[in-house]
């Protein structure tokens, strides 16, 4: 895949779209608009919702099967710069991708990625980091350890 | 998640999507794409006549407004689709119908269930499939580019037909450019083969005709061209 910008690494955008994805999207919105970026764009994929089959496999492993659909919205725009951003989020809140997919293809260009980094990416995934910690704690409380005894048989 | 790197490795194998190539496509999808699925029943349910085809802003190197629309609505991940070499070589048009269709680009026509060519690449149906006796369903659809098409024969360099059949009260005149001479009695004699056959779509810019397998076609006779322009296609 050529990028028109200078090229971004896979694996940094990769953690940036899932904070993009995951984070809350009042939360998101509220950090977007204080920002106050207008970036001009087009849209090439106006954002919509659909489905997507969730594969899971056997004990993690096994044989793969359907556990069921999840809708999704994803939506893919390009500045007037030509960078493209992509999102795709969990739910049907249009707005939500939009703003990610910007954000996405903002954090591309050079410019803008630090201060987005900053001022968005990081906080965001501190408070997903915390989000997560505490329901850990939460769930970890109620944890049973289960134990079958040996029955002698082969 | 494996079995999904799997499926996107399968298909990526065969192409990938240059994000700097993509286009926008239609600005309403719903609405536009059940708009040109409208269209296109229409061309043929009434076989010969003129479509103009809803617009998109742009459409990618290669294709034409109609043709790009017919994929917008068309194509999708559970269809398959076969470009002539000339389409194929346009990294805009396979990045942009991957994108935005998902469809399965096949390397051998006769696996597809859609051809996009070029009017003058194509001199043959042998490599399309015409379907089975049991299933002429599953034949491919030509979605065929001309440079230009008329419902009356003023075009020079066109082949006038007489269309009848399913849809058509009493004769129909369509003029089609840029057909090379082989093809023409293919298109012909495939008739025979029905319940078999192609169904072809021209497309010339914004504009649809739909020649479906059961339209009935006989070669215009000249008016005022010399007759042996025409001998050379007579079998």
């Amino acid at each position: 895949m050529s990028a028109s910008t200078a090229p971004v690494e896979t694996a940094a955008r990769q953690h940036w779209m899932a904070v993009l994805a995951r984070a809350d999207s009042a939360q998101l919105d509220t950090r977007w608009q204080a920002l106050n970026l207008q970036p001009e764009y087009q849209f090439i994929r106006q954002p919509e919702i659909g489905l997507t089959m969730l594969r899971g496999r056997v004990g993690g492993s096994g044989s793969p099967f359907n556990m069921g659909e999840m809708t999704l919205t994803r939506c893919a725009l390009r500045l007037t710069c030509g960078t493209l951003g992509v999102a795709y989020i969990a739910g049907r809140n249009k707005q939500h991708a939009l703003t990610a997919a910007l954000v996405d293809a903002l954090l591309q260009d050079g410019s803008y990625h630090d201060r987005l980094q900053s001022e968005l990416i990081e906080p965001l995934a501190a408070i997903y980091k915390k989000n997560c910690a505490a329901r850990d704690a939460k769930t970890r409380a109620t944890q049973v350890q289960f134990f079958t005894m040996v029955r002698g048989e082969d | 998640m494996t079995s999904l790197q799997t499926l996107s490795s399968q298909a990526s194998s065969l192409k990938t999507v240059d994000a700097s190539l993509l286009i926008a496509g239609f600005e309403n999808p719903v609405a536009q794409c059940q708009q040109a699925f409208r269209q296109l029943l229409s061309a043929t349910s009434e076989p010969g006549t003129l479509q103009t085809m809803v617009a998109t802003d742009a459409q990618p190197a290669g294709l034409n407004t109609a043709s790009w629309s017919l994929a917008l609505s068309l194509f999708d991940a559970d269809c398959t689709v076969w470009l002539s070499p000339v389409l194929a070589a346009q990294p805009a048009l396979v990045s942009n119908l991957l994108f935005h269709c998902q469809t399965r680009l096949v390397e051998h026509a006769d696996e597809a269930d859609f051809a996009l060519c070029n009017a003058d690449e194509l001199d043959t149906l042998q490599p399309f499939s015409f379907g089975s006796a049991e299933y002429p369903a599953t034949s491919t659809s030509l979605i065929l580019q001309v440079p230009a098409l008329s419902d009356e024969c003023s075009l020079s360099a066109g082949s006038g037909w007489t269309l009848t059949g399913p849809g058509i009260k009493f004769s129909r005149h369509l003029c089609v450019a840029g057909l090379q001479d082989s093809l023409q009695q293919e298109l012909i004699h495939s008739r025979n083969r029905f319940p078999c056959g192609i169904d072809c779509f021209f497309t010339c810019d914004h504009t649809l005709v739909a020649l479906p397998r059961s339209t009935q076609l006989s070669i215009d006779q000249p008016i005022d061209q010399p007759t042996d322009q025409h001998s050379a296609q007579e079998s």
